[in-house]
């Protein structure tokens, strides 16, 4: 041990008098520092790195986001990078800070970052770098995309809509009048919020739906489970249908009804979960609302790949499609079908159609 | 190893026994796992062996080095912190929250506060008598409870980055500063360690405690002092997190504590005590890092990419325990 410790000492020593010699800089040096806005020289289309990076493949609605940036790659002859990073925050910093210490000069990354705060690290990053760069879902709202060369586009969805479009499909599921109680989501996060807003508008434009009950129930199924079996058991038969944030509390709520015996209650949810969409077939579910995951993982990569081919320039990017919602559909028993086994078409990724799904800029 | 106590009776105490080939190589079997893993990567994607992908790593590397150096000590003590995540998911909270007042003196109050709550939790072990895994089980949660309920149970940014500036510079261009900072620390405790009596009280601690008490060693206070610097080490290490994230979370540490767990035994660190060193824990850590940023980079789907971790994890300590050190497995 004695002998490890002096050379490693020595080792430490030399450098730490080298480092005392030299100064310090802003940036690692290296020979492929891209340099920022490498817009200006694009890059022939077989040089094009694409990686699409989501929390899990285990979660069904985000491996079909990669299987839909790999059906892009595909359709330009190229393959997609897969990364996850298991919903955990710092990893998913290392894992973006490891390739973009790559070759950035034609990278293209599609990112769900992992919350709010995690994406102005990924963004100043990829400006450094060079590289293209597109996120979803996740953006603290006083980031502006436009001050940013290297962060073409922002895509969200708007919760106030999904929450209302499902609220409305649950009025008229009811027959327009009846007692409703609603699930809310993980009461801090925007999606929580706004889709229960949506509720709201959706309740005052049908003044005969009365809403008995609000109560969270953490996105989680299990949570729904035992919530709707309390709120069933105090509200009994008045409760004509239920609402809930997403499919996950409303599977747990359909689980909670079948235990009480209940076939006469109409359940809503957003996400379009494989489980949510078999329940919409059987007819045990009403409705459910679907951004569209593979289109998600391809339109994050084709935007990218269209300005780093030099098909499109970000200055031609008009300022409502660098951060903007995206339209989301509303799925019922008539047109669960198409949504079963989603497909992504070649012309939604063509580079003068990528934004043709815009729903108006993120106010 | 200079230390008296030693797991098999010297021949003769007055001469020094040379090491062996074979114990020379097991001392630099850390280093020999680095080198090897970087080496399969590189035949993985060629291009992972550039400068600047190596400067990323070390960089991303530099918090786990400082975690797993603090809880080395109370490893070689023959404890175990299983509170350093928490404890640095809840120092990234404390700066967040603090600097805003503070300023430049953040980084030195968050340490300090680490250190403390560290100390405590020294003191609870010694004087209650309870163990180790028992009281930082504890501290582990209750941190994470408590940085959960001071943040609002949400990230909280960091708008004014000149504090932490100076850890994301580079040094000639190539050393990101962080990772300086990391080696200084290693350095630092190891020459503390080094030069005083307190290598051979830890050492003695750590391989039988009842011994070293009857040998007069001042093993509470050794235990203190390990658990002291573990926690100040969790404080550096949230400052180093902060500067790369630009914001403090409740949870921004927590899924550090098993690759720092990792790190220390990769390096070859007996967990039970007595053998090890800070030195092999760098190596442990960046062998850490480099399988947990390594293996997606080139390209190992996510489903084999955990397989692949945990048997070269294993493999690893294969490789770098030191057996003749070794007379019990727990």
């Amino acid at each position: 041990m004695k002998f490890t410790s002096r050379r490693t000492a020595a080792v430490v020593g030399v450098a730490l008098a080298a480092a005392t010699l030299t100064a310090c800089t802003e940036e690692a040096a290296g020979d492929d520092t891209g340099d920022a806005g490498a817009a200006t020289e694009s890059c022939d289309p077989s040089e094009v790195t694409l990686v699409g990076q989501v929390r899990n493949e285990s979660n069904p609605y985000e491996a079909s986001w990669l299987d839909g940036g790999d059906a892009f790659a595909e359709q330009v002859g190229l393959s997609q990078e897969r990364l996850t990073y298991d919903g955990d925050s710092t990893r998913q910093q290392e894992q973006i800070s490891q390739l973009l210490a790559g070759d950035t000069d034609c990278l293209v990354m599609n990112v769900l970052p992992n919350g709010d705060s995690d994406t102005p690290p990924i963004v100043e990053g990829a400006e450094e770098a060079g590289a293209f760069l597109v996120t979803q879902w996740n953006k603290p709202a006083d980031l502006a995309v436009t001050d940013y060369d290297s962060w073409l586009s922002h895509i969200t969805y708007d919760g106030v809509d999904s929450g209302k479009q499902i609220g409305d499909a649950l009025a008229e599921a009811i027959g327009g009048s009846g007692g409703i109680i609603a699930l809310q989501g993980i009461l801090d996060t925007g999606a929580a919020k706004d889709r229960f807003a949506g509720l709201e508008e959706s309740l005052a434009g049908n003044p005969d739906v009365e809403l008995l009950d609000d109560q969270t129930a953490n996105f989680s199924r299990a949570e729904a489970l035992d919530v709707t079996k309390t709120l069933l058991t105090k509200h009994g038969e008045d409760v004509k249908g239920i609402w809930a944030a997403n499919d996950d509390m409303a599977l747990g709520a359909l689980e909670a009804l079948e235990q009480a015996g209940r076939t006469d209650v109409a359940v809503v949810g957003i996400d379009a979960v494989p489980d949510a969409l078999t329940a919409i077939e059987d007819g045990t579910m009403t409705a459910t609302v679907s951004s569209d995951g593979p289109w998600q993982g391809g339109i994050g990569l084709a935007i990218g790949y269209c300005v780093a081919t030099g098909e499109l320039a970000v200055e031609d990017i008009a300022a409502e499609d660098r951060a903007w919602y995206a339209e989301q559909f509303l799925i019922e028993q008539e047109n669960v079908g198409d949504f079963v086994a989603p497909e992504t078409s070649e012309s939604d990724f063509a580079c003068d159609n990528l934004f043709s799904r815009s729903q108006g800029a993120i106010s | 190893m200079s230390t008296p106590v030693v797991t098999k009776p010297a021949p003769d105490a007055a001469t020094v026994a040379r090491p062996t080939v074979g114990q020379r190589l097991t001392a630099f079997m850390p280093v020999i796992a680095l080198v090897v893993l970087l080496a399969a990567l590189t035949v993985a994607d060629p291009s992972f062996l550039t400068q600047s992908s190596l400067t990323a790593v070390v960089r991303t590397a530099a918090p786990l080095v400082v975690l797993a150096a603090g809880a080395t000590l109370v490893v070689l003590c023959g404890g175990i912190d299983l509170s350093i995540a928490a404890l640095c998911s809840l120092g990234t909270v404390l700066f967040a929250m603090w600097l805003p007042d503070l300023g430049g003196l953040t980084l030195l109050a968050v340490v300090a506060a680490t250190g403390a709550i560290g100390a405590l939790q020294g003191l609870a072990h010694v004087f209650l008598r309870i163990p180790s895994f028992i009281v930082t089980l504890g501290g582990m949660s209750i941190f994470g409870a408590v940085a959960l309920v001071i943040s609002d149970a949400g990230p909280i940014r960091v708008v004014d980055r000149e504090a932490t500036h100076w850890l994301t510079l580079y040094l000639a261009g190539v050393l990101p500063m962080a990772f300086v900072v990391a080696l200084l620390v290693v350095a630092v405790v190891w020459t503390v360690q080094r030069f005083t009596p307190l290598d051979s009280w830890i050492r003695a601690t750590g391989y039988s405690e009842s011994a070293a008490r009857l040998a007069s060693a001042p093993v509470d206070r050794v235990k203190v002092a390990a658990f002291t610097v573990s926690g100040a080490c969790a404080g550096l290490a949230a400052v180093m997190l902060v500067s790369r994230n630009f914001s403090g979370s409740p949870t921004m540490a927590d899924n550090l504590l098993l690759p720092a767990v990792a790190a220390i035994v990769v390096g070859g660190t007996a967990i039970t005590g007595g053998h090890g060193s800070l030195w092999r824990s760098l190596a442990g850590a960046l062998v850490v890092t480099l399988l947990r940023v390594g293996l997606p980079i080139v390209g190992v789907p996510s489903a084999y990419e955990q397989i692949l971790y945990g048997a070269i994890i294993v493999a690893a300590v294969a490789l770098t325990l030191d057996r003749s050190k070794l007379l019990i497995i727990k």
